[in-house]
């Protein structure tokens, strides 16, 4: 049977109405009284991750300012370079050694530089009591012997590759880091085709419209093809991490995301480009292992699942005779889809500062299928290769 | 069902769809009132046929003409129809909402497969009648065959619409289209 009859519904019906339910101007002409005006999502949103950008950047500018008994470790820190204008040096860890009386980061010292420190002793046990460190700078500060000397100064005399640059300190004893980081797919776009044999039409933004429309109606028996392509094209994220002991750490946070889909359908010399978007919130759970650090780097496995759920989509279509053109349309429909990915990456850290560090994380994830119909970059590429850029706050 | 809507829209059809459509841009209240005389009964007819009951149509209809009225700034003027065109396509919006938000956009196959009859002259059946055919079937089928034929959408793209896949699309469409060609062919039967 030809598709015959389903073409010539719509000109059939073409003029006909119904009476609108009774009362209907009445309620509109009720709704149209001004409204106030809800902010959308992403307006919220924005507004969200900009006080969190403050709160952090407000807790950066403070926390130098800090008192000394925060943690014993930090103690340790200003009871031995009281006055230092330079960046705080670093509380050593348990499994350290530490130079006597002047605190080098020892563990991130290169050679050269561990070469020209000249006593060094054992570790210096975590759990120092403030007191007993505090007497001993006491007691040590007048004592102007070669080891009571700033980094900067030692930096300063020292011809070593370390001389020009001191590395920032890092606060080790810290355990919260919050992290602003974006992200895309290096597989970026996976691409499909089909011809159904039942082409679509890009005459669809008149067909209602008058007999003077000026956009001709296409019959469905032309065959069409429908091409296109699936990739992510935005990636964002806010995360906090807690590092339970010096090496492992774990961390959640908020997950924005962006999945693209273009669609081009052609019959004959009509094109109809669709554009659709597809908006993701996801909840990551992570556990990190700090597995190198050395200077200002230090080298971290990542791995986590990663729970999103959409909140919205856009349907952006084009329509085109030739490269005409010729309709426009927007639609905003509502989708249901949750998902869990699995994800692990080796992180790159590079310490700018002593509470702020870039890092790059290459991965990979395996989106789980959860049996969803909607063909996304997701389902199109259940496996992908990702790369994940940010900055990292330590406090 | 089939009664005329109670506007008389001479008195906006001497207003171009150009210039209504500048005019709702300004919030002309009279322009609404023009707008609503000569679509009311369009706007109608499209929306009840994804929202049959009544009731719910008018909350459905309410929302698009706000929606309307409030985004007519927005809208852009492509000639002719076009006017006519995008309200009729918030109105499908509003109502494909609605049916979401209702979860009864539920794409199983409640019609028994059927082969489909050859079609007799349709043209002897009124349009009030097909469009109470096509109320008739249910939500699921009804939904994507009228985004097919009279949105003039593919498979594909009322996939990407309804979150559904391109082939179970196909298949609501192709099972409506044969009940309904039943139907239409035992009214003929009927009245000849």
């Amino acid at each position: 049977m030809s598709e015959k009859w389903t073409d010539k519904l719509p000109s059939l019906m073409e003029g006909y109405e119904e009476a609108a339910p009774e009362g209907l101007w009445d309620a509109v002409q009720a709704g149209l009284a001004p409204k106030k005006r809800v902010a959308p999502w992403w307006y919220v949103a924005g507004g969200v991750l900009a006080a969190a950008a403050a709160v952090v950047l407000a807790v950066i500018l403070w926390k130098p300012a800090a008192s000394p008994s925060v943690v014993p470790g930090e103690a340790l820190v200003q009871a031995d370079v009281p006055q230092a204008d330079g960046p705080l040096p670093a509380v050593p860890r348990a499994d350290e050694p530490v130079v006597k009386e002047v605190v080098l980061p020892a563990g991130k010292a290169p050679a050269s530089f561990a070469d020209t420190a000249p006593v060094v002793e054992a570790p210096v046990v975590e759990e120092t009591p403030v007191q007993e460190v505090q007497a001993s700078a006491q007691t040590q500060k007048p004592d102007n012997g070669p080891m009571e000397v700033s980094e900067p100064a030692l930096s300063a005399q020292n011809d070593g590759p370390m001389a020009l640059e001191t590395p920032p300190a890092v606060p080790k004893r810290s355990r919260l880091q919050v992290q602003i980081a974006s992200g895309a797919y290096l597989a970026q776009a996976g691409s499909f085709s089909s011809g159904y044999g039942v082409p679509n039409n890009p005459g669809m933004e008149t067909k209602a419209g008058d007999a003077t429309v000026s956009v001709p109606m296409l019959s469905r028996n032309r065959p069409s093809t429908t091409e296109g392509t699936h990739k992510q094209s935005v990636r964002v994220g806010l995360g906090v991490s807690y590092a339970f002991t010096p090496r492992w750490s774990v961390g959640s946070g908020l997950t924005y995301t962006v999945l693209r889909s273009d669609y081009a359908t052609v019959s004959g010399n009509t094109t109809t480009n669709t554009t659709r978007y597809l908006h993701y919130l996801g909840i990551p759970l992570q556990a990190q292992f700090k597995a190198f650090e050395w200077w200002r780097l230090s080298v971290n496995i990542d791995a986590g699942p990663v729970f999103e759920f959409a909140v919205g989509s856009k349907l952006d279509t084009r329509a085109y005779i030739g490269d005409q053109l010729t309709a426009e349309s927007m639609e905003r429909p509502a989708v249901k889809d949750l998902r869990w990915s699995l994800g692990a990456g080796v992180d790159v850290q590079y310490q700018l500062f002593t509470y702020g560090a870039l890092f790059l994380q290459p991965g990979f994830s395996w989106h789980i299928p959860n049996g969803s119909e909607l063909e996304s970059y997701y389902t199109l590429h259940p496996f992908s290769f990702d790369f994940t850029f940010g900055f990292r706050f330590t406090f | 069902m089939t009664e005329r809507p109670p506007h008389n829209n001479t008195a906006s059809k001497a207003v171009s769809e150009k210039e209504l459509a500048e005019r709702l841009r300004r919030r002309d209240s009279e322009a609404m009132r023009l707008f609503y005389e000569r679509y009311a009964g369009f706007l109608t007819a499209v929306g009840s046929r994804y929202v049959p009951e009544r009731d719910q149509l008018k909350d459905v209809l309410q929302d698009a003409l706000l929606q309307i009225f409030n985004a007519a700034d927005k809208f852009e003027y492509r000639g002719e129809g076009s006017l006519k065109a995008w309200a009729c396509r918030i109105t499908v919006n509003r109502a494909l909402k609605f049916l979401r938000a209702q979860g009864r956009l539920r794409f199983v196959d409640e019609l028994p497969d059927v082969p489909e009859e050859e079609m007799r002259e349709m043209q002897q059946v009124p349009p009030a009648v097909l469009q109470d055919f096509i109320r008739e079937l249910p939500d699921g089928y009804r939904t994507v065959f009228n985004l097919f034929v009279f949105e003039q959408k593919s498979h594909r793209e009322i996939a990407a619409l309804l979150g559904i896949r391109e082939d179970s699309s196909a298949s609501q469409y192709f099972r409506a289209r044969a009940h309904l060609a039943k139907k239409i062919n035992q009214y003929i039967k009927n009245h000849e």
